[in-house]
């Protein structure tokens, strides 16, 4: 009687010692994750250009020839 | 020579009790290797982000300067119009702050904004625009009918530092390189980063008809 409960307190002695031992591991891999050097955020590339637009639709009759007003 | 531990030993191997204990035992040793490994691998590195080093260490830390301007508002779209009949031109006003204009001209003034650049960056910056065309090579025409100029002004209150010309003063378009230089320091705080860019077209009535288009492009460099 005796023995047999030394062999369960045994085993699980050694089950708590590979759940520690698995949640050793896990917690040293998070810590891997959380050191891992952070790269730079990409440099935003702004846009330098703008763009100015005009339509001019041709009016025969503007200009000094015919009324030689304004401007 | 065996000795009655042995036995005992024996016989707890031979029971199925006996056995589940090697094995598991075997795979506890197994995990705190595996564990051991990782713990002395990952504790020498990290030291590398954090300075943990011991009695002493240091972080090291490198903040790259960007320099960056956007243009937040990058199109003056006037549509389509033309010089009023007998008018030797006509004039299309886009000013900042005091709205649009068109005399002896039908475009519209609807959507039409002034141009806006603003500092992106994280450091002052110099400011350069060029234009693609000056007046003659946009509109043609006559000389005295004809003009295409730029104005710059503060959108935010001190934005543009030290400036080579006057804020609030109509310039030709430059389009020679490098251009004009606007500012010395453009700054890049949220509160001082931004300009806007007033345009004004004077169209011949003898000039180039269709759609006619110039292109601003601004250059930064670190401010000295």
């Amino acid at each position: 009687m005796v023995s047999k409960i030394s062999d369960r307190l045994i085993v699980t002695l050694l089950i708590i010692a590979i759940l520690l031992s698995v949640f050793s591991i896990v917690m040293t891999l998070s810590l891997s994750v959380n050191s891992q050097a952070y790269n730079s955020p990409e440099i935003p590339q702004g846009n330098t250009q703008a763009n100015v637009e005009i339509t001019v639709a041709p009016n025969p009759l503007a200009g000094e020839a015919n009324a030689g007003a304004g401007g | 020579m065996p000795g009655q531990g042995d036995n005992d030993m024996e016989e707890q191997m031979s029971s199925g009790v006996g056995y589940a204990v090697f094995i598991l035992a075997v795979l506890a040793v197994g995990f705190a290797a595996v564990n051991s490994y990782f713990a002395f691998d990952k504790y020498s590195k990290v030291s590398q982000l954090t300075g943990l080093t011991g009695s002493e260490g240091y972080v090291n830390v490198t903040v790259s300067s960007v320099i960056s301007v956007n243009f937040t508002k990058d199109s003056v779209l006037w549509g389509v119009g033309s010089v009023t009949t007998g008018q030797n031109n006509a004039s299309l006003l886009l000013t900042a702050g005091s709205g649009t204009a068109v005399t002896r001209g039908n475009w519209s003034t609807t959507n039409v904004v002034p141009l806006s650049i603003e500092n992106i960056g994280s450091v002052n910056v110099s400011l350069k625009v060029k234009s693609s065309n000056n007046a003659a090579t946009l509109f043609s025409g006559s000389a005295g009918h004809r003009t295409y100029q730029v104005n710059f002004t503060n959108s935010d209150s001190a934005a543009c530092w030290n400036d080579t010309i006057n804020l609030r003063a109509w310039y030709d378009a430059n389009d020679t390189d490098p251009g004009t230089k606007i500012c010395s320091q453009m700054g890049f705080l949220d509160t001082q980063d931004q300009l806007n860019i007033s345009i004004w077209l004077v169209v011949p009535y003898d000039g180039t008809t269709g759609a006619l288009t110039s292109v601003l492009t601004a250059t930064v460099a670190t401010a000295g």
